[in-house]
């Protein structure tokens, strides 16, 4: 890595969008950088936009036509942070790694090539990352932290319910534990044999509650209306109280 | 050009701490309401700045909706696209009892091809509602985008009545699916869809829930959520109470979920619009200017994917009865309560008409309209009026019966903008 950063310390960026490939094109190189899919791996332009104004990024260096122009420490400071995000420090916590450093410096946290920057003598001493890691815990809540998304896998979760079969229709759900009368009227290749007659009728039991079943025969049509559906209802709520 | 303008996403929320009077009674125990407004900065909407959108439109052909209901649907998902710039992401399911993909995921270039395929829709069958939920939610997930607000909007007026119909499987199904990235905003029309399916859905799903209660209501609900979600500030929005030794969280009136950390599950944040959560604490008579509580806000930014957080203390100062009897009560905060109230209100006259004992829930509807005249009253305000005509109509309604599937939703639906702000 060290040696493509060298071919572009000369280089000029005309815009974030610039920065951006340029930083993407370095990070691509060094091939995946975090374990689970939590934050982007590469810059885009408005998370550029947002260092800039947090203080992670210095400003641009001037104004070439409409457009902001960048440098090397800017790059060297954006490949930085996204590493140090990849670990999983928060921003306030890299502000204060970065804070002040030198392009030299920053060369020093990006490393050598294929060398974690998150390892204890990337920023120095193994005091600084243990504090830095201290803090770094107690500014992300646990509970926050577990609910983070992992990298696409809502295309994987909803593939899985697509071809799933609805639990309703599992057939060791069926009669287990049924009174002696429904249970003789169930046939064990129920789901070849799906016009009979309510004498072989199959049942459904669905838990309510704890200590509370219901039992639905298959052909068992609910009732449409709202008043209907309130009489029974208020039918079952009597039998509770009994 | 978008060069020379300042991004305004630089400040955080902002949390004020607001109590019924600025002090408390010294020397004694008391209950104290203590409201939270968290405020996330406004931004500009305009240009480049808003989030990508990734909007997977999920609409329901089944037989129910012919007529007006449908007319209202497939223009209001004609607007959907209108409101996307080229670079934002559309798909469309259309479902009845068969589910087929109308669009896949695409970005949203050729308008007039999108819209002539959404005027093609006609109603036919019944509902494979989870189906055709999970078949947008998989375009939705071709081109998940962390940058961007990926968001399934499901409508319809029916009942899930083909394939999976168990309410709390299709709920954690939406849960599960939040929590990979990909929401859902559910939108039932009429009276005939289940509530109790598609707000906890929504819930769930970390989208919104909306009831379109005529037709031409659906293209106004639509602009809310699409305003919504070119607003939206943050994600993953939980608050966790500290209470100081001595204190006590007795209620959070609001109502919020809480997650298996046991931390209150907030809406998202929408820039621009406070969110006020009413909490409800035990103090002893302490010393004045000491922490009674500290309220933790997490959050996921939108822009940047990064979780943030801020805190804020309460501390009051703590003086004799007759001083506090005599400062001014703050109207915001009588105004939050009364407003969560009437939103208990309405949940409890649910239970009571579900339970087939209409008086009741006439009584306390009534009861709800009496304490909010009260209160609009000393302190009118454009808010309580529209509180006011809510309760009024529900009530009227009840006393009619001529539609309680409707009055039921209402309630349900009045219930959920109240306890989340909205």
């Amino acid at each position: 890595m060290n040696r493509s950063l060298d071919k572009l310390k000369d280089d000029e960026y005309q815009g974030v969008k610039e920065l951006a490939d340029a930083a993407e094109n370095i990070l691509r190189e060094t091939g995946p950088n975090q374990e689970k899919g939590t934050v982007a791996e590469y810059p885009n332009e408005r998370t550029i936009r947002f260092y800039i104004t947090e203080g992670l990024l210095p400003q641009s260096m001037e104004k070439r036509g409409a457009a902001s122009l960048f440098g090397y420490q800017h790059l060297l400071a954006l490949i930085v942070i996204k590493k140090l995000q990849a670990d999983g420090l928060p921003i306030s916590i890299i502000r204060q790694v970065i804070s002040g450093k030198s392009e030299a410096e920053l060369r020093d946290l990006i490393g050598e090539s294929g060398r974690n920057i998150a390892e204890p003598e990337a920023f120095g001493t193994t005091k600084d990352i243990e504090s830095v890691k201290g803090i770094a815990e107690e500014q992300v809540p646990r509970s926050l932290a577990a609910k983070t998304p992992e990298k696409n896998t809502a295309k994987e979760y909803l593939e899985g319910l697509l071809f799933s079969r609805p639990a309703s229709a599992e057939p060791q759900i069926l009669f287990s534990s049924m009174p002696v009368a429904l249970q003789a009227s169930s046939a064990p290749d129920f789901r070849q044999n799906t016009e009979q007659t309510s004498n072989a009728a199959t049942w459904v039991r669905e838990e309510i509650a704890p200590g509370l079943e219901v039992h639905i025969r298959d052909d068992y049509k609910p009732p449409g209306g709202y008043r209907e559906t309130s009489r029974l209802l208020a039918k079952i709520k009597q039998i509770l109280r009994r | 050009m978008y060069e020379a303008r300042r991004p305004s996403m630089t400040t955080k929320p902002n949390i004020e701490i607001l109590t019924e009077r600025s002090k408390l009674i010294a020397g004694t125990p008391q209950t104290v309401d203590v409201l939270i407004r968290l405020t996330p900065p406004d931004i500009e909407t305009s240009g480049s700045i808003r989030p990508k959108l990734n909007i997977g439109v999920a609409l329901d052909r089944s037989g129910s909706m012919a007529g007006p209901k449908m007319n209202q649907a497939r223009e209001a998902a004609k607007y959907c696209v209108d409101q996307l710039l080229s670079t934002d992401i559309f798909s469309a399911v259309i479902f009845d009892d068969q589910v087929d993909v109308l669009f896949t995921s695409q970005r949203a270039a050729d308008k007039a091809m999108l819209k002539r395929g959404l005027d093609r829709i006609e109603a036919r069958n019944s509902t494979a509602l989870h189906e055709g939920w999970v078949k947008t939610g998989l375009q939705v997930s071709e081109q998940l985008d962390r940058d961007a607000v990926n968001r399934i909007l499901l409508i319809t007026d029916g009942q899930a009545n083909v394939g999976e119909t168990n309410i709390d499987r299709i709920v954690s199904q939406a849960k599960e699916t939040a929590a990979r990235g990909v929401s859902t905003t559910t939108i039932g029309i009429g009276a005939d869809f289940n509530e109790d399916l598609l707000m906890p859905m929504a819930e769930a799903g970390q989208g919104n829930a909306w009831h379109v209660q005529e037709p031409q209501d659906m293209l106004k609900i639509f602009e809310t959520e699409l305003h919504g979600l070119v607003k939206q500030f943050g994600h993953t929005v939980r608050l966790n109470i500290r209470p100081a030794e001595g204190s006590r969280v007795i209620d959070v009136v609001n109502d919020f979920e809480t997650d298996g950390a046991g931390a209150h599950i907030l809406p998202n944040m929408i820039a621009g619009s406070p969110l006020e959560v009413v909490v409800r604490l035990d103090v002893s008579g302490n010393t004045s200017g000491e922490r009674l509580a500290t309220f933790d806000i997490s959050f996921v930014r939108q822009e940047t994917g990064l979780a943030e957080s801020l805190s804020a203390v309460f501390a009051s100062e703590f003086v004799g009865r007759e001083i506090v009897e005599a400062l001014p009560e703050n109207v915001d905060v009588v105004r939050a309560v009364q407003l969560l109230m009437n939103a208990r209100a309405r949940r409890e006259a649910m239970s009571q008409l579900d339970a087939g004992n209409f008086d009741a829930a006439r009584a306390t509807m009534h009861a709800a309209v009496g304490s909010t005249q009260v209160l609009f009253s000393m302190t009118p305000s454009p808010q309580l009026r529209a509180e006011l005509d809510d309760l009024t109509s529900v009530e009227g309604s009840l006393c009619s019966r001529q539609n309680d599937a409707m009055s039921r939703k209402q309630m349900a639906y009045g219930r959920e903008a109240r306890r989340k702000g909205r």
